[in-house]
């Protein structure tokens, strides 16, 4: 019973860590809380359907989709964060206009393709296993590989190359970053894509995991993403993996232990405990305060 | 331009603000609709919560995106105290600031030593966890049901019955959300508050003991959310936790950005604007929440800091003063 | 005389870098005490332990005899010290007037419910204190300067500014970081002039400078440092020929 808790855990969890790899990777680099990544992440599950429904094939559209929302992800930035940046606008009415931004996806898609809830095909459905008593679908396995995989490589291309140097170098300071001779927009452009399109792979695996999906999907991860990213430590990669496996394992085992109702109460209360004895987040770095 | 009509706001300041008294002394009485007055009395409960969310994250700097947790906590308490020993709304609004208050110290007590985003995102957490709480604990909430039948508020065995009434409670807790934000920003609290804002570090070197304003400021608001809560609670006489949503914290927030943030006046605005538009956009129901983050992102293109958000008006009545002084020397010359 | 400041055996590491390595230090009443030394060498940090900003590894600070080592900044400001900052960190929305008014803050009394009711004795005393501060900025000739945005002041009155707020609180040391830094040769001059006055009102200073002029002209005494280590200390005459100082600011042949 706890192995099928932890093993439906896993699986949550690496969806979060999914969409909070993206999340901190913005945050890392523009000291944002993004709130349209739960909208990206909704828009991109939707993208995939509707590509499919319309195409016949899925893999196309699954590929289509992730371009797609990944130039979603850029036009938030293009359209209205680098304008904001160049205003020297304060670092909250970025944040506003992500909320803005989310609202208005929420909408656009909802009024598009209707409120209600849509059978999504799981084409990932090669049967299943057993571990001791606990079952595992191959759709969790490869939910888990494709989590992991692409952690790894994200964290190569920030740790291992020039694009990630760059990156790393805007993050900590744009200013240098620009005399440096380094196209800060550029770079930026470029997390929000890779948010836009991780979002849409965790959408799109989330929409096969359950076979449906829904305009709230968004909005209910949302807050989930935001405690992944801090458990962890923002701005770190690899502590956005574990602080979003560790979520999902958390709320299914309390969910199956304790009580489902409490289930979200209960693991964000982890988390504002966890901030207490590490307020940076698990793999968070205290700074020193220059002066 | 809103440099100018911040200016002509603040010489016929006196003028304008009889006006503005006059209009909400007689306004019930010229707008006779229920509906109408219903919405003004709605706006000016959000004033309040708008006030009391500026103090925290316009006038010191620490972005809340739990305010409703306050408001919630507030309205339960003022909902519980009526419909359980049915006392009078003396009691019940006590009990709500006071729980709000307590809340608001133990929250504020462990997450204000974070650093600032963390504290926004966990007090976007802790709204969640309240939520969760209100819709779970059934043999005190009633969950999803709500609270339901609660009485009007009766202070002294006199009950507020009559939409007018009710409206004009709202007024005074108006002024006296409005009373206590002015007097502490006016005052060497208000000095300390603006200091962290500006740099937290230069501010614990002028002695400043930054931690204990954090918390004591969050106790102060979320103990005016609560006083909002309880009106709330009395005057719809049915809450349920949907209404204390991170929604409702998000659109809270945005009326204190839309309005500015730290400046008081932009909070009416705020509150007032963004509490008639909604109506307005009943008609286009589904375009509504479209249009609605449509403006949201135009207003930021156009004006990050929100309408007032730029614009002190102490400072500038100074300056306008000192002007004005030194062109009367001139004359006399 | 008593001893204002007393610094023993202070040490300060950040990871594996030892910034600042067993440094002792004295500043007697009315004394102007300079402290010199390449970039680098930990005078910065030498504050930063000092005023609270920094917990030190090892070591005591004390202030008119009361150990304050590990205090946090506000307590070691209500005691009796007061700073400024290398890169100017004034109160950027507020006020030339309320700067200086918020350096009062420990000066001043009223409470939160003083203030909410708006009482008698809060707007007494809230009274008092611009005239003060108007005051301080007389010493500094920005009177006229008051309800200008801090920000929007040149660069020398900003330093100024910084100045009149840390005296606001009428500190028993006054701490100084490069007050001079960035200025031209007619500020610098005029900032000579300034800390004059000050010790003349009788204001004891410690302050940390890269313009050797100034400081030579200006100090009593002073402590070099370098990597961490205090290398020298004295007049500025026996300062000026140390050979290990020489070394440190020229280097070796």
């Amino acid at each position: 019973m706890l192995l099928q808790q932890i093993i439906n855990g896993i699986t949550i969890g690496s969806t979060y860590a999914l969409v909070a790899i993206g999340f901190t990777m913005v945050f890392g680099v523009l000291e944002l809380t993004n709130f349209a990544n739960g909208s990206l992440y909704m828009l991109g599950a939707y993208l995939s359907l509707m590509l499919y429904l319309a195409t016949g094939n899925f893999w196309v559209s699954f590929a289509g989709s992730i371009i797609l929302t990944g130039a979603a992800g850029y036009l938030i930035e293009r359209l209205a964060l680098r304008h904001l940046r160049q205003k020297g606008a304060p670092k909250l009415s970025a944040l506003i206009t992500t909320l803005g931004m989310s609202m208005l996806l929420d909408n656009l898609v909802m009024i598009c393709f209707g409120s209600e809830s849509k059978p999504f095909p799981n084409k990932l459905d090669f049967g299943r296993f057993t571990i001791g008593s606990a079952v595992v679908s191959y759709t969790q396995v490869i939910i888990l590989a494709v989590a992991c995989i692409l952690m790894l490589i994200l964290s190569l291309v920030v740790y291992k190359t020039k694009l990630g140097k760059a990156m790393r170098c805007t993050a900590q300071n744009m200013e240098a970053a620009r005399l440096m001779g380094i196209n800060t927009n550029q770079i930026i452009a470029m997390t929000f894509v890779i948010a836009g399109a991780l979002a849409c792979i965790s959408g799109t695996l989330v929409g096969m995991y359950y076979s449906s999906i829904d305009v709230s999907m968004g909005s209910m991860i949302g807050m989930k993403i935001f405690a992944s990213a801090i458990l962890g430590g923002v701005g770190v990669l690899p502590g956005a993996v574990v602080g979003g496996l560790c979520m999902g394992i958390l709320e299914t085992v309390v969910a199956g232990f304790v009580s489902s109702g409490y289930r979200d109460a209960i693991a964000f209360t982890v988390l504002i405990v966890v901030l207490l004895f590490r307020p940076s987040g698990l793999f968070g770095k205290k700074q020193i305060n220059k002066v | 331009m809103i440099d100018k009509f911040s200016e002509f706001l603040l010489v016929h300041k006196k003028l304008l603000l009889c006006l503005t008294l006059a209009l909400t002394a007689v306004f019930p009485f010229v707008f006779t609709s229920q509906y109408v007055i219903r919405i003004a009395t709605i706006a000016l409960m959000y004033v309040v919560l708008t006030l009391s969310l500026n103090l925290i994250s316009g006038m010191m700097g620490q972005v809340s995106f739990g305010h409703s947790a306050f408001f919630g906590i507030g309205a339960y308490a003022a909902a519980l105290t009526v419909t359980r020993t049915g006392l009078g709304a003396e009691v019940s609004f006590l009990a709500a600031i006071l729980l709000a208050g307590v809340f608001g110290a133990l929250l504020g007590l462990p997450v204000l030593r974070l650093k600032g985003y963390y504290f926004t995102i966990v007090t976007m957490v802790f709204c969640e966890i309240i939520r969760i709480v209100e819709l779970n604990w059934m043999s005190v909430t009633r969950g999803p049901l709500g609270i339901m039948a609660i009485g009007k508020p009766s202070f002294f065995g006199f009950t507020l019955r009559s939409q007018t009434q009710l409206y004009f409670l709202a007024v005074i807790l108006v002024a006296v959300a409005y009373l206590v934000v002015h007097n502490i920003m006016n005052s060497r609290i208000g000095n300390a508050i603006m200091a962290i804002r500006d740099d937290e570090l230069a501010a614990s070197s002028m002695g400043i003991n930054v931690f204990k304003y954090k918390v004591m400021v969050f106790v102060i608001a979320s103990m005016l959310a609560g006083l909002a809560g309880a009106f709330y609670a009395q005057y719809t006489g049915y809450i349920d936790p949907t209404n204390f949503s991170s929604v409702k914290s998000n659109e809270m927030l945005l009326m204190v950005i839309f309005g500015g943030l730290g400046n008081a006046f932009g909070s009416f605005v705020g509150a007032i604007v963004l509490t008639i538009i909604p109506e307005l956009l009943r008609g286009l129901s589904i375009y509504r929440q479209l249009i609605y983050g449509g403006l949201l992102v135009l207003l930021m293109m156009v004006r990050p800091q929100g309408l007032f958000g730029s614009v002190n008006f102490k400072y500038l009545g100074q300056r306008m003063g000192m002007g004005a002084k030194e062109q009367k020397g001139g004359e006399t010359k | 005389m008593s001893t204002v400041l007393n610094v023993e055996n202070l040490t300060q590491r950040f990871g594996g870098l030892l910034a600042l390595e067993a440094v002792n230090m004295k500043v007697e009443e009315g004394e102007i005490v300079g402290i010199i030394g390449p970039n680098g060498a930990g005078k910065t940090t030498l504050f930063n332990c000092i005023t609270g900003i920094y917990h030190p590894a090892e070591g005591t600070v004390r202030m008119l005899g009361t150990d304050i080592t590990g205090w946090k900044p506000h307590q070691v400001t209500s005691l009796g010290f007061a700073r400024t900052f290398q890169n100017i960190r004034l109160f950027s929305k507020m006020t030339v007037l309320d700067n200086v008014i918020v350096g009062m803050h420990t000066r001043t009394k009223t409470d939160i419910l003083s203030a909410v009711l708006n009482t008698k004795a809060k707007r007494r005393e809230e009274k008092a204190c611009e005239e003060k501060a108007l005051e301080i900025l007389r010493i500094f000739g920005m009177e006229h300067l008051k309800y200008e945005m801090a920000t929007s002041l040149p660069y020398g009155p900003q330093r100024d500014l910084e100045i009149a707020r840390a005296l606001a609180s009428n500190p028993k040391l006054l701490l100084l970081d490069e007050p001079a830094a960035g200025m031209n040769e007619s500020e610098t001059e005029s900032l000579r002039q300034t800390v004059y006055r000050l010790k003349q009102m009788g204001y004891t200073i410690l302050l940390i400078e890269h313009d050797m002029k100034f400081v030579m002209n200006i100090c009593e005494r002073i402590y070099v440092l370098d990597n961490g280590r205090l290398i020298g200390e004295g007049t500025p005459d026996e300062v000026k020929s140390n050979p290990a100082v020489i070394e440190a600011y020229l280097g070796k042949d």
